[in-house]
């Protein structure tokens, strides 16, 4: 019996082993690729896939452009801008007289309410549920709304060819250990995490180091209702190329325009109809009268 | 009735016919270019500048000039004004090949133009070029309709002719519907770009101001169209029917002009239309020759009697909206210096030659006078 009993625990105690140990390889793999916390329902943005790049800690050896080009098997091009090819770029900036200089990592910004998404007539662009800002290629037309609309310019064509697709980052969506580029980075500059921890981490770093970043604050905050890559920065955000845009997401400036259709299409239409009845009846009452 | 003489050169139409069939050859020998060797080689067209002449002008400029259509299917149809009813079908004519236009240049300007349609099955309902794409297919169709009339005539298709009367009034209905939706928001399409557009033309009235200004200049287009078809078919212009339009425009101008000056005091910019900038001179002189000139000539007794002078009136409202759409894609826009290439030019120039082929083929081929 005694002998029975401690099997039996030790069964138990076995199954909990298991159990730990299990949940203890989703939590390892949550923290490393944070889609595996997805159950395929729309994540809040504070769990969104997210990174957070540091521009003071970045030393520009753009390992991040390598493996950016490794994983997504771009070609090499020599290029000073994002482009059809080059998902993300690592530039220089400097001031005038040459005191201040800061780089800045060029990327999808990964909106919280993408312009792109929202301006798209097709619905190529779209939000996953984690996070990134995906691109059904298959869909698009080529209009480039998604082009004109985007704040950061990420969007890129290859103008070369006769029927080009939208090229952006994708944020590695599809890849284990999220983006090849958070993963190289030697320096740390560049995180990947969920977005609500890396605002935190970003605000630590604010507050133990006062008066280093500008404005003591953290770039993708708010910035058009939000980005899921976080900036901080010496230099001033305007310097380093980023739009002040105002906490308003993009896609709220079209809404209004787009809620009130329904109401057009039923108020003209009925109007229309109206007048037709109204000045219908008036011919027939002239053509009584003259009769 | 008066008849009057227009300011257009007389000339052999031969001469005219072949010119614009060179345009027309020269403009698919560009669009072929582009569909085989790429946007490279015929268009300035760049990421900075994804949207150039075939978006600013083809489709932005092509739509509004096209408004005659549902302005006069309204006035005939809805509010019973018999008066309009000779030059209906010559509008009607403009407006669905104005649109049949719009789309081919469209073929030219997507990257992927095979795949025009997916817009029926990949909605996205955010999108104001959704809803522009979806007007713009479903009122073409209506135009068609509307059109057809003289084509099954001349076929003696008396059935389906029949058929078409019956539904007219629900089918012009949801062609005024269609238009107002659509005029307007293809000037949502900017609202999105509040950084990117200079502020004289950013306003969140855009929608507004662009269905105002396509109603103005479809009075002025078909002021335009009744003397061509003068030109074309010989005969008297009403001088009722000017008069009549030109009232039409000048009310549209003045509600356009008050629009506009209300929106800048509102958003203090009346000091970004005089500190002398490029952007405020480009934004000066769309006003000026758009707006303001139509209506100090239509305001002045001598002149708004007098034929002549409003069609100038009608030339300048057209003038000053092509401005202000290619201010609106082009001038107000942020990003690198651009300038079109020659073959992109000759995309746009191909296909209002051929548009102005295929008028002139209708008019001279199809019963558009109606009793």
């Amino acid at each position: 019996m005694e002998n029975e009993h401690t099997q039996k625990l030790s069964r138990r105690e076995f199954l909990k082993l298991i159990g730990a140990a299990a949940s203890g390889l989703l939590m390892a793999a949550a923290t490393a690729n944070p889609s595996f916390a997805s159950s395929g329902e729309e994540l809040p943005p504070e769990e969104h896939w997210a990174m957070l790049y540091d521009a003071t800690k970045c030393s520009g050896c753009r390992e991040c452009e390598v493996a950016c080009k490794s994983y997504n098997k771009l070609s090499e091009e020599d290029v000073d801008d994002l482009s059809g090819n080059t998902f993300t770029l690592i530039k220089l900036y400097q001031s005038e007289d040459g005191s201040q200089k800061s780089f800045r990592k060029f990327q999808c910004m990964h909106c919280v309410e993408p312009a792109c998404a929202a301006s798209c007539p097709v619905s190529a662009l779209h939000k996953i549920e984690n996070g990134p800002v995906i691109y059904d290629s298959y869909k698009c037309i080529g209009c480039r709304y998604c082009m004109q609309a985007c704040a950061f310019g990420a969007p890129r064509y290859d103008w070369s060819l006769a029927y080009p697709l939208i090229r952006k980052c994708e944020m590695c969506y599809h890849r284990e250990n999220g983006p090849a580029c958070a993963e190289i980075c030697p320096k740390q500059a560049l995180m990947f995490g969920k977005r609500g921890d890396l605002i935190e981490i970003a605000k630590a770093r604010i507050a133990v180091n006062a008066g280093k970043y500008f404005e003591d604050r953290v770039y993708g905050e708010f910035e058009g209702g939000g980005t899921s890559i976080l900036i901080l920065s010496a230099v001033p955000f305007e310097a380093i190329g980023l739009p002040a845009l105002d906490p308003k997401p993009l896609p709220d400036r079209t809404r209004w325009a787009l809620n009130i259709v329904p109401a057009i299409f039923f108020g003209v239409g009925g109007a229309m109809a109206a007048v037709y009845r109204s000045s219908k009846k008036s011919d027939k009452e002239a053509e009584e009268k003259k009769a | 009735m008066t008849s009057i003489t227009l300011p257009i050169i007389k000339k052999q139409a031969s001469i005219g016919t072949l010119v614009l069939l060179a345009l027309a050859a020269l403009g698919a020998f560009a669009a072929l270019f582009r569909w085989v060797d790429g946007f490279d080689q015929v268009s300035s067209l760049s990421d900075s500048r994804p949207w150039g002449i075939w978006i600013s002008f083809d489709l932005l400029v092509g739509v509004p000039i096209s408004a005659g259509a549902f302005i006069l299917a309204a006035t005939v149809h809805i509010f019973h004004i018999e008066k309009y009813r000779p030059i209906l079908r010559p509008a009607l004519l403009t407006g669905f090949l104005g649109y049949l236009m719009v789309i081919l240049a469209l073929m030219v300007d997507l990257g992927q133009p095979q795949r025009i349609w997916h817009m029926l099955i990949y909605w996205n309902l955010h999108s104001p070029l959704f809803e522009v794409g979806m007007c713009v297919m479903t009122y073409t169709a209506v135009l068609l309709i509307e059109f057809s009339p003289p084509i099954l005539e001349k076929l003696g298709w008396t059935g389906l002719l029949g058929f078409l009367k019956k539904i007219s009034i629900p089918v012009v209905i949801l062609g005024v519907t269609l238009s107002t939706m659509h005029q307007s928001s293809l000037g949502s399409l900017f609202l999105i770009v509040p950084l990117k557009m200079y502020p004289l033309w950013y306003t969140p009235l855009l929608p507004l101001i662009f269905l105002v200004s396509a109603i103005s200049v479809g009075f002025g287009m078909v002021i335009f169209e009744c003397a061509l078809s003068h030109r074309f078919l010989g005969g008297h212009i009403r001088k009722d029917i000017f008069e009549g339009l030109s009232r039409g425009m000048l009310i549209a101008l003045s509600v356009l002009l008050l629009i506009k000056l209300a929106d800048l005091i509102a958003a203090g910019e009346m000091g970004l239309v005089f500190d002398g900038s490029f952007q405020s001179f480009m934004f000066l002189l769309e006003n000026l020759i758009g707006i303001i000139l139509p209506i100090a000539i239509l305001l002045t007794p001598s002149l708004r009697t007098n034929t002549a002078w409003i069609f100038r009136a009608a030339l300048l409202t057209v003038l000053g909206l092509i401005l202000y759409r290619l201010n609106i894609g082009l001038v107000g826009m942020a990003g690198e210096p651009y300038f079109p290439q020659l073959l992109e030019v000759a995309v746009t120039v191909g296909v209002f030659s051929a548009g102005i082929l295929a008028f002139g083929f209708a008019m001279k081929n199809l019963p558009l006078e109606e009793e």
